[in-house]
């Protein structure tokens, strides 16, 4: 299939409800949940053309708008410690902040943290963390995945500047 | 298809996310919102920790070694800025733009800071920066750190080895680094360089079988004396434009993009390895664990391979359409059947799945 020329703009429409439950289950505001949407959709359009499968197109919106919220909760953070510090703040772009995601790791229960750091820090991946830990493969992803969600909500915690 | 299983969202996310989606899961994630949220919530909580290691460096898992690694800096830098003004290569290229061509050359014809520098840049880029010094590294023989180069690029491979189980994996190793050869031929031709390799060092050396026919007819001298196996296989591949890695139980020589993806990870085990296995299923995976096989086949179409298989290890073994009757070589010794089924599927994007006690090979 063709980069870049399999989804039409007028196809993430499609999805729209679907970002607002979405956005809504994540924002404490109708009103912001439809800002999230909105600011969702426009980063969207801008990189649609490295959607290759149009099929995908509704997952990959909801990562743009779960990505967009940390985002948010970022900025938010950082709005409050500038206003604290009195310093000026930073651009707010879409970049991680090593801190609270090492704040989150640090509030995860060691094998999560082991194996997350086995495949994003040292990029190994499922079969070699396999290997490194003596268990079956689907044992690991499956470690992997339950790492990832508690992360996720943990890290969201942290952005929203809640103990993890 | 059922609701995608947690290993099977990990799977995605170590092929590559989205884009590389099998059709099936695509089509299951167009038609469940679940799985939907699902995917959406891993993916991000990825890509936020994806995001932090390149921002924050090697991670945590060394930060006792970068403790130790920036006290003794610390000492350095006060001996040198003593002496001299202290030039520091991020001064001179931003970290967030160099590209990894950028730090292998800081890295091979820099000063000793910049060279120190660029290879840490490296060394954080992990397996993404292999391909690159792959193909980079033709351009730097006969330089003075060429060597270095080398050791950088099999540390970045070994860093994906893992601790692996299986003797014959720790074998090869073990050869790699201590067994010396004498070998002197001139414009032999890379497979007949290759047996003589394999003959010698006794181990299974395997080419990827999607290489181009003629990679093999390329022509080369070689003349090594005393000469680690880890050496020579470093010089022939830096001739032929080539890499090996220890994959499949063998040791595997392809091209470094398809080795070292710069998108995602190469498979490395077929679907079956994190299948959930009934009682039957997994009499079936033990086998494929438990049986070891010559193969040596020149040519020959999947399918005559497959019932070749199917004879050997009285294993109900299934060609599924749209797999396709590709013509591979192949030749190995001794080696798991499933190390087999990885090498004849796995560069061909197809995989291997057992249902009902068969092994069902497709896409």
């Amino acid at each position: 299939m063709e980069r870049g020329s399999v989804v039409d703009p007028t196809d993430l429409a499609r999805h729209l409800e679907e970002l607002r439950a979405a956005a809504r289950a994540l924002a404490p505001s109708a009103e912001e949940a439809d800002d999230l949407v909105q600011e969702s959709l426009a980063v969207a359009v801008q990189a649609l053309a490295r959607v290759r499968h149009p099929e995908v197109v509704g997952a990959w919106l909801l990562q743009i708008l779960r990505r967009r919220w940390y985002d948010r909760l970022r900025r938010r953070t950082v709005e409050k410690r500038v206003r604290a510090e009195h310093r000026p703040a930073d651009g707010g772009g879409s970049e991680v902040d090593p801190e609270p995601v090492r704040r989150a790791l640090r509030a995860l229960p060691a094998e999560s943290r082991r194996v997350l750091q086995l495949r994003f820090f040292d990029s190994r991946s499922s079969v070699e963390i396999a290997r490194v830990l003596g268990k079956p493969c689907g044992t690991v992803r499956s470690m992997i995945f339950h790492a990832l969600r508690k992360f996720e909500e943990v890290y969201r915690r942290t952005l929203a500047g809640e103990k993890p | 298809m059922n609701c995608v299983a947690e290993e099977q969202f990990v799977e995605m996310l170590d092929r590559g996310g989205l884009d590389e989606a099998r059709a099936e899961e695509r089509a299951h994630l167009e038609a469940c919102g679940a799985c939907r949220q699902t995917w959406a919530t891993l993916a991000a909580a990825g890509e936020v920790l994806s995001g932090a290691r390149s921002r924050s460096g090697k991670g945590w898992r060394t930060v006792p070694l970068v403790a130790a690694a920036a006290m003794l800096l610390g000492v350095l830098a006060v001996v040198v800025v003593r002496s001299a003004p202290l030039l520091r290569p991020s001064d001179e290229v931003p970290r967030e733009t160099l590209s990894p061509e950028d730090a292998v050359k800081l890295f091979v014809d820099g000063s000793q800071e910049q060279s120190a520098w660029a290879r840490e840049r490296l060394l954080e880029g992990g397996r993404s920066v292999i391909a690159t010094l792959v193909r980079a590294r033709p351009g730097y023989r006969g330089r003075a750190r060429f060597a270095a180069l080398q050791d950088l690029i099999y540390r970045l491979k070994a860093a994906t080895w893992g601790e692996e189980v299986e003797p014959e994996f720790l074998a090869i190793l073990r050869k790699l680094d201590e067994m010396k050869l004498d070998l002197s031929l001139q414009q032999s031709r890379l497979q007949d360089v290759l047996s003589a390799v394999r003959e010698i060092s006794g181990l299974n050396i395997v080419g990827d079988p999607t290489l181009a026919v003629d990679v093999g007819a390329q022509r080369l001298d070689l003349d090594a004396k005393g000469e680690t196996l880890r050496y020579v296989l470093d010089l022939i591949c830096t001739v032929t434009g080539l890499d090996y890695d220890v994959r499949y139980g063998v040791l595997w020589i392809g091209g470094p993009e398809q080795l070292w993806p710069a998108q995602g990870l190469a498979r490395l085990e077929n679907a079956w390895v994190g299948q959930d296995l009934n009682l039957q299923d997994k009499e079936t995976a033990g086998k494929l664990r438990a049986i070891r096989i010559t193969v040596d086949m020149q040519n020959a179409p999947l399918s005559a391979l497959v019932d070749y298989l199917r004879e050997i290890s009285g294993l109900t073994l299934t060609l599924q359409p749209p797999a396709g009757d590709a013509a591979l070589s192949i030749k190995a010794q001794d080696v798991r059947f499933r190390h087999v089924l990885e090498m004849i599927t796995l560069p061909f994007g197809l995989d291997a799945r057992i249902e009902n006690g068969s092994v069902l090979i497709g896409k």
